[in-house]
């Protein structure tokens, strides 16, 4: 169909609200999982690839992290170590990018993860990680609206043990 | 169409995640945000694992620790605030980061593990303390024979200092529960403790 070999290459994505989003495929090709099923279908296919897993709000927003972040070198394998994981730094543009509610956040990590994108999980998992940071244990449930199931006495031993962890 | 189904909808955002996202998150986390996020739930309770000792030894030097007065004990394993340390296990090669701080452990895990001799002698913070002979406690109540007051009282010539009763076993709880109470006392009452000292029979 593309008649111009100027133009940037699109594809289709369909959502699992069955939504159409056309995108450039440089922009696409940053979730691993996208890139891997271009790779497979050979070249210059026109068919519209199934996200069953993420809806059309998701994976537009998914999409906007990825054309800001479109040029960024591949990240190197052996970038595991622990001081990386230990930063919770963000940059700025991606922190204003996960100011979003609790579901869209925690609906992006889910979909950067299902779609390997591993620098968006990474921003993600940090975002979480932050929110957590100097938190006191109930302030951390009443963030993330998690119940407190432990009896009275778990919770009083548990808590015995780890006074230390109280002082803010 | 949308696989999320209407049972994960049920949970908290944050719960819907799976464990491996779950891990993940943890693994950005500090020690002490860690085990703050630890006390929340079972859940994660069950996924987190409590600190080691030697994450521990290592986060002895982080400012947090540092500026909390905290120590690890290798026993109960988790950090105490230096009141429940004897001051040679701060010291030296048992000090943060010492080369010997694995071997560190805390007054009541002393006490616990009889590593004192019946009425040794330790220092907390430069003030003597007895682990009694009898009860087998430690207090700055420091009476006659290497016992408690309450188990020996000193003679009442040299009481006047003290205005409480004390009973035994009571006070000494009291004591390893509360920390702030418990030093300012001691502060309070370090003259008289001092006094004591003097007495003390040569054995």
């Amino acid at each position: 169909m593309a008649t111009s070999t100027e133009a940037p290459k699109t594809v289709t994505l369909t959502t699992s609200d069955n939504a159409d989003i056309q995108v450039e495929r440089e922009v696409a090709e940053r979730s691993i999982l996208i890139k891997n099923l271009l790779e497979d279908l050979g070249g210059d296919s026109n068919e519209a690839i199934p996200i069953p897993n993420v809806n059309e709000a998701v994976m537009k927003k998914v999409l906007e992290w990825c054309e800001q972040h479109r040029k960024d070198p591949p990240a190197s394998q052996d970038d595991d170590s622990d001081s990386r994981k230990k930063s919770t730094d963000i940059d700025e543009w991606d922190q204003k990018f996960m100011q979003v509610d609790q579901e869209m956040l925690f609906e992006i990590i889910l979909a950067a993860n299902y779609l390997d994108i591993k620098a968006l999980l990474d921003v993600g998992c940090k975002t979480v990680a932050n929110m957590i940071k100097g938190k006191s244990p109930d302030e951390i449930r009443k963030t993330f609206n998690i119940q407190n199931d432990f009896t009275p006495e778990e919770e009083d031993q548990i808590r015995r043990e780890n006074e230390w962890a109280e002082d803010r | 169409m949308d696989i999320p189904s209407s049972f994960p909808l049920l949970l908290p955002p944050l719960l819907r995640l799976p464990i491996e996202l779950h891990r993940d998150i943890v693994d950005h986390l500090e020690l002490q945000d860690r085990v703050r996020l630890r006390l929340t739930s079972r859940y994660f309770t069950s996924i987190i694992k409590p600190p080691t000792c030697q994450e521990l030894l290592a986060a002895e030097a982080t400012p947090w620790a540092f500026s909390r007065d905290l120590f690890t004990c290798k026993d109960c394993v988790r950090f105490r605030h230096l009141l429940k340390f004897t001051d040679d296990m701060r010291k030296g090669k048992r000090g943060r980061q010492g080369s010997e701080a694995h071997t560190r452990y805390c007054v009541d895990c002393g006490v616990a593990h009889r590593r004192y001799k019946p009425d040794t002698e330790i220092t907390i913070m430069g003030q003597p303390y007895v682990v009694c002979r009898y009860c087998k406690t430690y207090t700055d109540r420091i009476g006659s024979k290497g016992a408690c007051t309450s188990c020996i009282p000193v003679p009442k010539s040299v009481q006047k200092g003290m205005k409480e009763p004390y009973t035994g076993y009571s006070h000494s709880q009291y004591e390893s529960e509360d920390d702030w109470s418990y030093s300012t006392r001691s502060y309070a009452g370090g003259k008289h403790s001092e006094e004591m000292y003097g007495l003390w029979p040569d054995l």
